[in-house]
């Protein structure tokens, strides 16, 4: 499968086209970063800082994120179609593709069972934010309505750690593995 | 090309023989340059975006206590990035994208300086209208388009 891969017409469109593999290169960094870095504030907030944002607030960043992390899988597919041979092989690169299916999931949680419920509980009418018990929303009547669990903190540090050990590591090191292979 | 005094000079430094005599030097500051570029650009991405108007739940000067975050990481992204060119400098002096960019990361101090100046402070100081003033808009937008700029221009660095 993967021979025929790097023989399709995608494949040589990367080989041929002076343009594409910078163009795919450059998309797949600004991918990251937007990923990466957005996940990181998200990861922070839910750590406690800044303490005084609202942390269901954040939900404001996960279209942005969607959006950038389409964006880096359509780059990423056409430049492993057009090396799927060598990339196939590449310890490196099936590391960081096992570390990108977790931190899908670790992200997924993240948002689903921390940011959205603080979210909900926030906008939930007669919410009020406390400002001296950061990461506590009381309801109307000062009955506490939802706090961070503690299990939150922990996928934050996960989420950070598995971006930036796994996905950026292992993906810096494709490129040398590949050049040493 | 002849070499620059500046590139001579750089050739007779610890840090250049270091950097050349060490290939794992340079995979290292690339991933630290990575990991440095993700957290300015998370950084810049809520501070601007507010900015631009969205994520209105987030209170303006709140969002400002992230910019330290950014500059810290810029300082990795600025100590990593003269590792880079230390390594071999005039390919990086004779390359188009290297001098763009570099162009560009001035420009964006600049507005980031703006932004702090007459949006931020005279903000902090009562005036909560210059909120939604083109100065506002302005800055934060060029903030995100420069920064871009920045990482498209390097990752072009090795092509053009």
């Amino acid at each position: 499968m993967f021979e025929w891969m790097v023989s399709t017409g995608l494949a040589h469109w990367v080989d041929e086209s002076p343009w594409a593999y910078p163009f795919l290169l450059t998309v797949h960094g600004l991918g990251m970063a937007v990923v990466v870095g957005l996940t990181a504030m998200t990861g922070l907030r839910i750590l406690g800082f800044p303490a005084k944002i609202p942390l269901g607030a954040y939900r404001g960043t996960l279209p942005w994120l969607v959006w950038a992390f389409i964006g880096n899988f359509l780059s990423g597919l056409v430049l492993f179609v057009h090396d799927a041979v060598a990339l196939a092989g590449n310890v490196s690169f099936q590391v960081k593709v096992a570390s990108l299916v977790v931190g899908v999931a670790v992200l997924w949680r993240m948002y689903s069972h921390v940011v959205i419920p603080a979210w909900r509980a926030e906008t939930a009418t007669g919410a009020v934010e406390t400002e001296a018990r950061p990461g506590v929303v009381i309801d109307g009547s000062g009955v506490v309505a939802w706090v961070i669990p503690r299990s939150g903190k922990a996928l934050a540090v996960v989420a950070i750690l598995i971006w930036w050990l796994s996905v950026i590591v292992s993906g810096r090191l494709v490129a040398y593995l590949a050049a040493a292979a | 090309m002849p070499k620059s005094p500046l590139s001579l000079w750089i050739e007779s430094t610890w840090l250049h023989r270091f950097m050349q005599q060490n290939p794992l030097a340079f995979t290292a500051s690339e991933t630290l340059h990575f990991m440095g570029l993700t957290i300015l650009i998370g950084a810049l991405m809520v501070v601007d975006l507010r900015g631009l108007g969205l994520f209105k739940r987030m209170p303006f000067l709140e969002v400002h206590k992230l910019t330290p975050i950014a500059i810290g990481a810029f300082a990795v992204q600025l100590a990593t990035g003269v590792c880079f060119v230390f390594q071999g400098p005039q390919n990086y002096f004779d390359d188009l994208s290297f001098r763009i960019k570099m162009l560009l990361v001035v420009l964006a101090g600049v507005n980031a300086l703006a932004f702090e100046f007459f949006v931020f402070r005279p903000y902090k100081a009562g005036n909560v209208a210059i909120e939604h003033a083109p100065i506002t808009k302005i800055t934060c937008a060029a903030s995100l388009l420069i920064w871009a700029g920045v990482l498209i221009c390097g990752r072009l660095i090795p092509y053009v």
